[in-house]
């Protein structure tokens, strides 16, 4: 099962004064987050299954069926373009501005970066991410 | 979907931030029609058609808190240089008949301030909802992981 907590590395609890609630922040390190999630939407997409960290067992809503967010970001998933996912492993430095290329790539960043996220909130409750890279932002869309 | 922040929203985040300028109570998120379709240069819902009231949905929309329940996501991404806030999921159930009770169905959802007149709250975000919604009685619509981004350029 894929745990987004292993590629988020908790900073602390933050509390607004004057505003209620709280959430936790976490730090990602792109450079990890990025490659292990796309391999993790990949191998869903060939197993069928539903992403079980994308199953809302809070049941923030109870209009909201559980396994609802799982299935948007799992459609979303399937309508990229086949090579999508292997555009985004290739750093962003080996790509020229304007190539049509980096617009699929994109998307699937982008969707990646979500699903990452929405994983982390399932599992965190209200949060604050920092996105980092040392690598030169190879991720970079 | 596709999403933009007006620069309405801009302006008032540097305003709020630099110079104290008031902040609402309260953000609403509401449906619109597809008659006009909101763009950067949007600065207030009078602007826009709203859904008709009734049936599950009340003019001006849903209460957002300004709090980390509503707002649950706050993203500082240093990869692609930009700030993003997430909006907790909206649902509207449609109630006693169809969403919209009367004339065209929800083409986007807005993101406005509290502003006591309905026509002068401004519009600070607006999220296509990609065609022309209808609900059932009894179904709802359901908008999640809606995200304002602001890039660095």
């Amino acid at each position: 099962m894929f745990n987004p907590l292993d590629f988020a590395e908790f900073q602390g609890t933050v509390e607004v004064p004057g505003f209620e609630g709280t959430y936790d922040s976490y730090m990602v390190d792109d450079d990890a987050m990025y490659p292990a999630m796309l391999s993790h939407i990949k191998a869903v997409l060939e197993s069928g299954d539903l992403p079980d960290e994308l199953i809302d067992r809070e049941q923030r809503h109870p209009e909201i069926l559980p396994t609802q967010r799982a299935k948007m970001f799992v459609s979303e998933a399937r309508a990229l373009e086949q090579d999508a996912f292997q555009l985004a492993m290739i750093p962003r430095s080996e790509f020229e501005d304007g190539e049509a290329d980096l617009t699929v790539r994109a998307q699937a960043l982008e969707l990646a970066r979500r699903w990452f996220t929405a994983a982390l909130r399932n599992v965190a409750g209200p949060i604050h991410v920092h996105h980092v890279s040392a690598a030169g932002k190879r991720f970079r869309q | 979907m596709a999403s933009l922040q007006t620069n309405r929203l801009r302006f008032n985040l540097l305003g709020s931030y630099f110079r104290a300028a008031a902040v609402p109570t309260n953000f609403f998120a509401a449906l619109t029609e597809t008659t006009t379709a909101p763009t950067v240069d949007t600065n207030t819902k009078g602007e826009l058609t709203e859904v008709a009231n009734g049936n599950g949905y009340v003019t001006g929309g849903i209460q957002l808190s300004r709090n980390s329940t509503d707002f649950d996501v706050l993203t500082e991404d240093d990869t692609n240089d930009r700030a993003i806030i997430q909006i907790k999921d909206m649902v509207w159930t449609a109630s006693g008949g169809p969403i919209p009770a009367s004339g065209a169905g929800p083409r986007w959802m807005i993101v406005t301030d509290d502003n006591v007149t309905q026509g002068s709250r401004e519009v600070l975000a607006a999220f296509d909802l990609v065609s022309e919604r209808t609900v059932s009685d009894t179904q709802t619509l359901t908008v999640q992981n809606a995200e304002m981004r602001l890039t660095a350029a």
